[in-house]
Parts: C-alpha cells; structure tokens; sequence
C-alpha cells in the first residue's frame, strides 16, 4: 500500500523478511462471520495476523442487574435470551441452582421430561454449529440441511410449550407443561431419523479433502491452556480431556444413562467440529433411553407461588451446549435474588481468540472463530 | 456467408458484423439471466429450498426484476474512493468478458464467429486483462476488505492462469492450430473428442477453469464470510451488475471454450451443431452449481500451493506426453 | 429493590444440620490448617460453607498467594476456576471464586473483601489466566481495581460510560 520507504531502500527488514505495512481491519461488529455482533480488531501484515483484540459487549443487556429486580420465576425468561441457541439448558442452569438452594424434590416425569427437551436442544444448537462452522467455511449447502433437522426440534418444542425459539418452559421444581398426547412418540420417530441424518453428514463432511485440509491442526491448544483459560464444554474436550459435568459432576438424573463423553486427541478445529457430531449423538441415545423410562406423574413439584430462597449464597453449574453454565446467586431471604452472576462458557472460552489468532493467516481467522462457538448473547450477556 | 471476414469492408459487411455483435450480446445477455435464475433453482434444490419463484411463471423473471432494480438504484461513489478508478474498474472487467465471446465458435456455421487464426491465444490475452478490472476495483473502492479481496482475485487468476494456459497447449498441439474452429474440426476429423486423448489436460482445465471464474471451491476473491464480499463490496447498482455480468458472462465463456477444446465444440452426431454446443454448455455450467452446492472453500496458502505444486507439474507431464505422442505417431 | 438490604449470616443454623453443609465446613477447617501451616495464620479471615461447598475468606493481602498455593498443591491442586464473581454489600465488595480440583475432585470457594471506596484486590492474571476477562468485568460493573492486571479496560460497557451499575448505589438516572 504505497509504502514510505524514505531512504532506506531495502525490501527486507532485519529479520530478513520481506518489509510490509501493517493494517488494522476490523472485523464486524457487522460482519458475516462473527456470528452475531462481535468485533474483531485484527492487526494484519498481508495476509497474517499480527494480533487481535476482540472487542464485545455489543449485546450487553445487563441481565444480572435485571435480575436483582425481578422474582425468581421472572428470571428464566430472561435466561433464554443468553444463549438463544440452548435456551433450555439455561433455563435448567438457572432453575437447578435455585433448587439446590431450596433442596426441592422434583417429580421424577419433569426429571425425564427435562432431560428429553435438553437433549433434544443440544442436539439443534450442535447441529447450527456445524451448519454454520461449514458457512464460515464457504460450503452452504450444510446450513441449510441441519436448519431443516433443527426444525423439526423446534416443531417438537413448539408444540411442548408453544415456542420456538425462547422457550421458558422449565420451572424451579419442574417444567411448565406436560408432554402433550402423542410427543414422545414424535421425539421417538426423531430420535431414529437424525441418528440417520447424523451418518450421513459424517459420510457428506467428515471425509472432505478441503475440509480436513482447512480444519485439521488450525487452532490447536493443549489441556493446559484450555484448563488455565477456564474454557469448557468441547472446547475443553477437544484436547482430549475428559471433563463433561454430566458425568464429573452428576446433576439431574444423568447418572441413569448411559453415554460416552467423546474426547479430541489434538485440539485443533477438526476435533472440535468432529465431537460436536459425536456429542449429538450420544444426546440422541440418552433421549432414546429417557423416552424408555419415563414414568407417568405430575410435572411440577410442590413449590410455593412466591420462591424465597434463604440466605446464603449458591453455585451450581451444568454443562451447557458450549461448556459449562453456571449461576451464582446469593439470596438475601427475599423474592428476588440480591446478585445473580453467570458463569458464561461463550465468554471464557472467547478469551483464548487473540492467542490462538497470532500469527495466524487471515482465512484461518474464520475457522479458529468458527470453531470456538460462541453465541453473542451468552458472550455479552 | 461465411467468410464474409476475408472480403473486402463494404458497408452491408459493417452492417453485418455490428449485427452479429448485438446478437451476440443478446444472446450472451439472455444466457446470463437465465444462468443466474437456473443457478438459484439448482441450489435451492440441492439445498431442499424452493428457489426464486415469486416474479412470473415459476420465477422466471426473477433475474430481470433483479437486473432492474439495479440498474435503476442510486449511483453510489464513496467518497473516500479513487473515483476515476472506480468508474474505470467495472469497465475494465467487463468488456474483455464479452470480446472473448467473439472466437468461440456458437456453430457449424460460424456466422458471428471471428474466425481467429489465434483464437486460444486471443481468449487467454483479452481474459487476462479483467484482473486488471477486479485489482482496480480491490483497490480504487479504499476499504479493506475489498482491497484484499482484489489482491487475492490478482494472485489467483494469474496463478491459474498459467496451468490454465498450458492445459491448452496440449489441445493446440492436437489440432495443430490455434484457430478454434479448426480444433473442433480436428476433433470432428479425428473421430474423438479431445476429452479422451487429453484427459490429464482437461482435468487441469476444469479445476483451473474453476479458479479463473473465482467459483466454489476458489471462491476467495468473493468469500462471503471472511471478505464480506471481496473486491466488489463497495459496489453497488449498475456497476455491480457489471461485475456480476462479467462473472456469468466468463461462466458461459469458459463453458464455451471447455466445450470447443475438449468436447467437440458443436460437433456430435443427429442434433444440429448449436443444440449439441448448447448441451456442451449447460453441462459445463451445471457442474460448476453442483460443485458450488457441494464443497466448502480452500484457503489461499493452499490455493495457491494447489496451482504451483500440482496443477503446473500435471500440465507439464501432460503437455510432454501429448508432445512425445504428437511427434511419433 | 430495598437500597440497603445486606444479606444476613451465612450460616443458616436449622435445627437438623444439613450433613452436607457440616462436611464443607469440616472440609473447610482442614483447607484453613493447611494454609496456617504454609502461609501465616491470619492468612484466613473466616471459614465455613457457602451451602454446600466449603468456604474461606482470605485477607486481601494474601489473596494471590493463597489461591496460587492451592492451586499448585499436591493435596488441593485447585486449578480450574469455574466461577468468579463480585457482590456489592453495601458495606464492603466481595470477590468469590469457585475453584474446582480437576483431578482430585475438590470444589472450594474462596472470597475476599474490600472496602468500596477505593475498591482494590490484587489481580489473579498470575495465577489463572483464564479471570482476565472475569476481572475485567467485574471492574467494568463493580469498579474494582485489580492491581496487577495487565489489561484492565472496560469490557461491557463503553470506554467513556459513568459508574458502575452492579453497585447497589448506582442509579442509571443520576450521573
């Protein structure tokens, strides 16, 4: 770009590197890729990136603050405005810490039912990472596939509790709703079809050249990085360490069931696309064995109209669809929770970006982002 | 009517070539639109959608309600562009798309066909000058994105261009000539197509046809998700319909000529040359939809390692082959 | 939203102990002993559960030694945080940091306190480089200054934003 190069007419630098100019380009806040409104400082000589400052917070609705003002129940709404992609699971994170604190029993069908609907919501937000991790990537057609599965996911939550998108279906102490006559049939006949679907989009995706090519040793941190950058779910799992709160520690009643964690060996993209696809469909097995035991009852244990949670302070997490999703909230003996703070995955595993970015070509860029999954109303919350 | 080329220039023989150019620029025009809606039917289908379906019979007018409402947005020159440049750069891209169209041979009958003696050559040189065009624009638009786009679009093509270039020589040495008429006539002569003699060629040809109209999966000049849209993203209105032409007119192009060099141009048994050309045509072009339904994107490193390390050794091996062959059959 | 309200003790005391609540407490007791031994004994304010999870309350001086000690202990090895946090109590700022043993199962909660005004405790970049952004935010929200922190900007807000909205004093309609 016209570089001033004054008297010193050398083309290569001390480094006996080629002399270029930087560039700071700034990627979004609207911008294709980031997945909402995420802001990428990128600092670029050519093609390589030199450093990146993420710059977030574009989506910053405060909840926290807003919940020292609203009554428990009146939380979950807003918790499915986090992580829009897996509103149920926060709805759950949110309730099971509340139970915790009030030591509820639940009845053993909202038990099942919860499991059934958080499997299913891990199952759709996987299969929209992947839709749009192929996106990023330049093929389209993927997209468009796992948005015609994920449909029918919504279809079934719609009819559960009549939403599509932010559910608020679950309840401290229970779900809102029961199944209606005939679902769980459907989420059977769902559960047969996307096993199919899901050996399929391993056979169309797994074994591209240019997809292996584009993913595989791209972004690659170890176990130590990810533990010490406090990052969880598959970000985590990717490096090949076990550590999936289903089983590390048991909540609910995953402790029935019987699933694999799936494990990366190199922490690179690849590993990280390929255990999404894995993870769907040990979800997929534990829906299938729910819908086996699922016992008839009530759906909504005995919980008083106005929730007061005594005094103290609790934490709880639950693994969400992109790590661990915790709250923390510290109750004063009032309806209304003296300080809610959430524990987002998208947001501690955002951080590690600029490290793995540096020295980076631009079009990796793309992938390594792409691979972190974050959901921009989690990251900002 | 046919040499009407060689005669001397009287006024019905200028009357008949400026007749001939604007129906070539019609039919170039039409093959566009129709490109661009069968296109979005072809991935709508492939991707379990519907495709344009609202304006007219089956959407069939989609593309002209799109071509209007470009062509009649506001003429938007940002104001921090080299404005010169700027207006320059769609020109630039677009006309050599349409020259190159004057050597492909449509038909047996090549009426509106210059009958080039350097008709390969030709179509190289005068295609060549659009990256110029797209450089221009990567550059006069001053924004980043489109500044990087250019620069990878420049490297590409250019890179491309010379596997490109040499998967053609093979074909030449075939026919021994660079008339494109005479290769298909050597090809009809000859009994096959070039597609067999020459396949190591035409596989070269069809990736690096690929690369030079910037289609999945080298779409990275364009891509969407890291360059937002690459060279043209400061463009819009008529001067991007320019660029999106030029893209489909070179789609049809290079069909053209995949079909002239390798698959017999308008040769081929009962149809009439220009069905079969046309048939030629239409499988070329969907194939190109058919990748751009099914693969992600490379990266540039990659890209461009895939041009000097594989594709140009193939070439090579293909044109010594086709040389050894040549001299001792 | 009662302006003033202060949680009152933690130690909820129901006439049946909660088994579990007793456990963390003793489990807190021995975390308590194991850094007076290594570190000075006043290194701990206050131990006891956070529900069911054992708690200490370390001095804000030591706040970066003990958390790096346990995390590099052989018997603890705390070394995974799951959750930080900041709570305005009017009266004073509390840090929380729920610390998981990924290895050897244990999970602690550690806090510390400072005054409001100003409001200051050591960074933990340090020690868990993954609290960057965490601090970072509870300094954008709380107005806590983590002395050592190489990068303490606002993350949520704008540069140029006033206050801090999770204090309880803040008041969006006063600046």
């Amino acid at each position: 770009m016209g570089g001033k190069r004054g008297n010193d007419v050398s083309l290569i630098d001390e480094q006996n590197q080629i002399r270029t100019e930087e560039m700071l380009l700034n990627v979004g806040p609207q911008h294709p890729s980031t997945h909402g409104v995420f802001r990428l400082v990128v600092k670029i000589s050519g093609e390589t990136i030199l450093d990146a400052e993420p710059v977030i917070g574009y989506l910053h609705r405060g909840t926290e603050k807003l919940a020292e003002d609203l009554q428990y129940t009146q939380i979950i709404p807003y918790t499915d405005r986090l992580d829009y992609l897996a509103a149920m699971l926060n709805n759950y994170a949110f309730c099971h810490t509340v139970e915790q604190a009030l030591e509820l029993e639940i009845p053993e069908r909202a038990e099942y039912l919860r499991i059934i609907v958080m499997e299913l919501q891990r199952v759709a937000s996987h299969l929209l990472f992947i839709g749009t991790y192929l996106l990023d990537l330049g093929a389209m057609s993927p997209f468009l596939y796992v948005f015609a599965d994920r449909e029918q996911i919504v279809q079934l939550f719609n009819e559960i509790c009549g939403a599509r998108l932010t559910y608020n279906y679950l309840r401290v102490g229970g779900v809102k709703w029961d199944a209606p006559p005939g679902w769980l049939d459907k989420v059977e006949a769902f559960v047969r079809y996307m096993q199919e679907r899901l050996s399929m989009y391993d056979e169309l995706i797994t074994g591209n050249e240019i997809f292996l090519a584009r993913t595989r040793g791209i972004g690659v941190f170890d176990t130590d990085t990810a533990l010490a950058h406090g990052m969880s779910g598959i970000n985590l799992r990717s490096t090949g360490f076990r550590w999936d709160l289903r089983r590390n520690k048991p909540y609910s009643i995953y402790d029935r069931f019987d699933f694999e964690i799936p494990v990366g060996q190199n922490g690179d993209c690849f590993d990280r696309y390929y255990l999404h696809l894995l993870e769907m469909n040990e979800s997929l097995k534990i829906v299938a064995q729910a819908l086996q035991q699922v016992p008839d009852g009530p759906v909504l244990g005995k919980v008083p109209k106005l929730i007061r949670v005594p005094a103290g302070e609790y934490y709880s997490g639950i693994e969400g669809a992109r790590g661990e999703l915790g709250f923390y909230i510290v109750s004063d003996g009032k309806d209304k929770p003296y300080r809610m703070k959430i524990r987002k995955p998208s947001f501690l595993n955002l951080q590690l970006l600029p490290k793995l970015l540096r020295g980076q070509n631009m079009a990796n860029l793309i992938a390594i982002l792409g691979a972190v999954d974050i959901v921009l109303g989690e990251v900002d919350a | 009517m046919g040499n009407w080329q060689t005669q001397p220039l009287t006024l019905p023989s200028v009357l008949a070539m400026v007749l001939g150019a604007v129906i070539v620029l019609v039919l170039a025009l039409g093959v566009v639109t129709y490109t661009i809606y069968v296109q979005r039917k072809l991935l709508g289908w492939m991707q379990l959608r519907i495709g344009p379906n609202r304006v007219g019979p089956l959407g069939l007018f989609q593309t002209i309600a799109d071509i209007i409402k470009l062509l009649i947005k506001e003429d938007v020159v940002p104001a921090s562009a080299d404005r010169p440049l700027f207006l320059l750069a769609p020109v630039l891209a677009f006309v050599p798309s349409f020259l190159v169209l004057a050597v492909v041979p449509f038909s047996a009958h090549h009426v509106f066909t210059a009958n080039l003696s350097i008709g390969v050559l030709f179509y190289l040189a005068v295609s060549a000058i659009t990256i110029h065009g797209v450089m221009l624009a990567g550059w006069a638009s001053n924004n980043k994105y489109a500044l990087i786009g250019g620069m990878r679009s420049a490297a590409q093509m250019l890179s491309y261009e010379i596997p490109l270039g040499l998967s053609l020589v093979g074909v030449v040495l075939m026919a021994g000539s660079l008339n494109l008429n005479d290769i298909v006539l050597a090809q009809q002569h000859s009994g096959w197509w070039n597609v067999i003699p020459q396949i190591l060629g035409f596989l070269v040809f069809l990736v690096a046809s690929t690369a030079e109209l910037n289609r999945t999966p080298f779409d990275l000049p364009e891509a969407e998700s890291e360059l937002v849209a690459g060279y043209h993203v400061e463009y819009s209105g008529f001067r991007f319909a320019f660029f999106m032409l030029t893209e489909y007119v070179y789609l049809f192009a290079m069909a053209g000529l995949c079909a002239t060099l390798f698959l017999g141009g308008w040769s081929g048994p009962w149809l009439p040359g220009w069905l079969w050309f046309a048939i030629k045509v239409v499988l070329f072009i969907f194939f190109q939809f058919w990748l751009q339904a099914t693969l992600p994107r490379m990266r540039v490193d990659q890209l461009m390692t895939f041009s000097w390390k594989v594709l140009l050794p193939v070439s090579l091996v293909n044109l010594v082959l086709t040389g050894f062959i040549k001299a001792f059959w | 939203m009662s302006e003033d309200a202060k949680p009152t003790v933690k130690k909820k005391a129901p006439p049946p102990p909660n088994p579990r609540v007793e456990a963390a407490k003793a489990a807190a007791e021995e975390i308590r002993a194991y850094i007076s031994a290594l570190l000075s004994p006043k290194a701990v304010e206050e131990c006891g559960a956070a529900h069911v999870h054992p708690m200490l309350r370390i001095r804000r001086e030591d706040w970066v030694e003990v958390v790096s000690l346990l995390k590099e202990s052989t018997e603890y090895h705390l070394n995974y945080v799951e959750c930080m946090a900041g709570t305005d109590y009017s009266d004073y700022i509390e840090i929380v940091l729920y610390v998981q043993s990924t290895d050897l199962g244990h999970f602690v909660c550690l806090k510390t306190r400072t005054p409001r005004n100003p409001a200051e405790v050591p960074s933990l970049c340090g020690v868990h480089p993954g609290v960057n952004w965490e601090e970072r935010e509870i300094y954008d929200l709380l107005g806590v200054t983590f002395t050592g922190h190489p990068d303490l900007r606002r993350i949520m807000l704008d540069a140029d934003f006033v206050g801090h909205p999770l204090r309880k004093d803040y008041s969006a309609w006063e600046t």
